[in-house]
């Protein structure tokens, strides 16, 4: 069976009885995400990737209780997330308990890890910026702005949407990355 | 992308899922843990029962104090001892994880890249009715400058009750609660804390806004944003929506911001007239 398209919560709920490839696939998906989490808060990137993989092998370890929830599995995952970044920060190591139960082989990063991790970190600090500049905007340009760069949407869609013309669209497009560009020179 | 680390990790992690006698042995564990915890907690709550108070009355509104120290509004911890825990928010609970090896509890609000706020409890503190949640106000700083702040505060002398429920459970810790607005008054504790309990944002709280799944004061929420958090509170739950959102549930079309309690924005999908309808006032 495939899980690209199954829900995070179909995924735990598959590999909560032993579906390995649910839960790679619910890995896949998230690694990143909480490689970037730590990356953007710890300095040391073999750290940071000892993080990741001891929060996945803490969702392992917790499977057996997993049940489905109303709110995002998400939350739970960067709750295990930020536990062990506290713990790091307290205890200034990564206590490898989880991983060191499940027999995980812990991985020594190589230069192109090094430079993808560093990478991460960049992309979310730079993301902290970028999402305050845009929430920044006056609400047509953000609105604007969101709906043709990060949804790609045409300016005939937003402006049929927002009810205005499409040349409307284009001047609060252009004038919310022009804004936003200059918050990000300032930052 | 990090092929190799995520495909070494994938690899790793699908062996350990599938792998029975890892399995058995975790789950050994786990048994092992829950039964403890279980048991633990049988005997507490039959001493409750004994012995703890039965001091039942209501708490009024105005000899609610509000602690000077608190900066944001998660206040309340349930803790279940089944590897699971609730943060009960002015908005609505949230689910949390238990680590299973040191018993610490913690939660992440947002679910994307960037921290928008979260915590953690040690199990003690949190049953002690104090939890400290750790919010770094710059992500790329870490944790190293502590900005924790006490998560509870305090009721008058000889609280009193919540209820639980259904059921009337006496209060054994100070805790800072206010009675609902509707329905039976109520007070919240750590260890029983359930969605219906209401709870006050703290002065500086207000930035933190609700938003809501439906257009309805009991659908799910999310509590979005600490004091620092950019954009008004349509801003901020539509966000919440896109990057967030409510299990599968499309963003809405439009969010309309209502007054809610203790002068915390409510946000639901919706239009004009929308806080009319559910008996709020529009901000």
């Amino acid at each position: 069976m495939s899980w690209q398209d199954a829900s995070d919560d179909e995924l735990l709920l598959a590999a909560a009885r032993r579906d390995g490839d649910a839960f790679e696939a619910f890995f896949r998906r998230h690694a990143p995400h909480v490689l970037a989490f730590f990356a953007a808060r710890v300095e040391d990137p073999e750290v940071a990737a000892d993080l990741m993989a001891e929060t996945f092998a803490g969702v392992v370890v917790s499977l057996s209780r997993y049940q489905r929830r109303p709110e995002p599995p998400t939350s739970w995952l960067f709750g295990i997330a930020r536990y062990k970044l506290a713990d790091y920060a307290r205890r200034q190591t990564v206590q490898r308990k989880a991983m060191r139960r499940l027999g995980i082989e812990r991985r020594e990063l190589d230069d192109l890890d090094l430079a993808q991790v560093e990478h991460l970190s960049e992309l979310a600090a730079t993301g902290v910026v970028v999402r305050d500049e845009l929430a920044a905007l006056p609400a047509t340009q953000r609105l604007a702005v969101e709906a043709h760069v990060v949804h790609e949407r045409s300016y005939q869609e937003i402006a049929t949407d927002a009810n205005v013309s499409e040349a409307v669209v284009r001047q609060r497009v252009s004038r919310g990355l022009r804004r936003m560009k200059e918050g990000l020179r300032k930052a | 992308m990090t092929n190799d680390l995520f495909d070494h990790y994938a690899r790793e992690f699908n062996r350990a899922v599938a792998e029975p006698a890892l399995r058995r042995q975790v789950a050994s564990r786990a048994a092992r843990v829950g039964v403890a915890v279980f048991a633990c907690a049988g005997v507490v709550a039959a001493a409750l029962a004994l012995f703890g108070p039965r001091v039942e009355r209501e708490v009024p509104a105005d000899d609610l104090r509000p602690p000077s120290a608190i900066s944001s509004s998660f206040s309340v911890l349930d803790q279940r001892g089944d590897g699971t825990g609730t943060i009960s928010t002015p908005h609505g609970d949230f689910r949390v994880g238990l680590d299973d090896n040191t018993g610490a509890i913690c939660f992440e609000v947002f679910n994307t890249t960037v921290s928008q706020g979260g915590g953690c409890f040690s199990k003690a503190r949190a049953r002690a009715g104090h939890g400290s949640l750790v919010v770094p106000d710059d992500p790329r700083r870490g944790l190293d400058k502590d900005t924790s702040f006490r998560a509870f505060g305090v009721v008058p002398d000889g609280v009193s009750y919540v209820v639980y429920h259904g059921e009337r459970v006496p209060v054994r810790n100070n805790v800072w609660g206010a009675p609902s607005s509707r329905g039976p008054r109520e007070v919240t504790i750590p260890g029983i804390g359930t969605r219906d309990i209401s709870v006050l944002t703290a002065p500086k709280a207000s930035a933190l806004t609700g938003c809501f799944r439906t257009a309805d004061v009991d659908a799910d929420t999310s509590v979005e944003m600490g004091p620092e958090g950019p954009g008004s509170p349509v801003e901020i739950c539509e966000r919440y929506w896109r990057e967030v959102g409510f299990g599968s549930d499309p963003v809405p079309e439009s969010l309309v911001a209502c007054q809610g309690k203790g002068d915390a924005p409510w946000v639901f999908p919706g239009r004009e007239g929308t806080c009319e309808a559910l008996g709020l006032d529009p901000l």
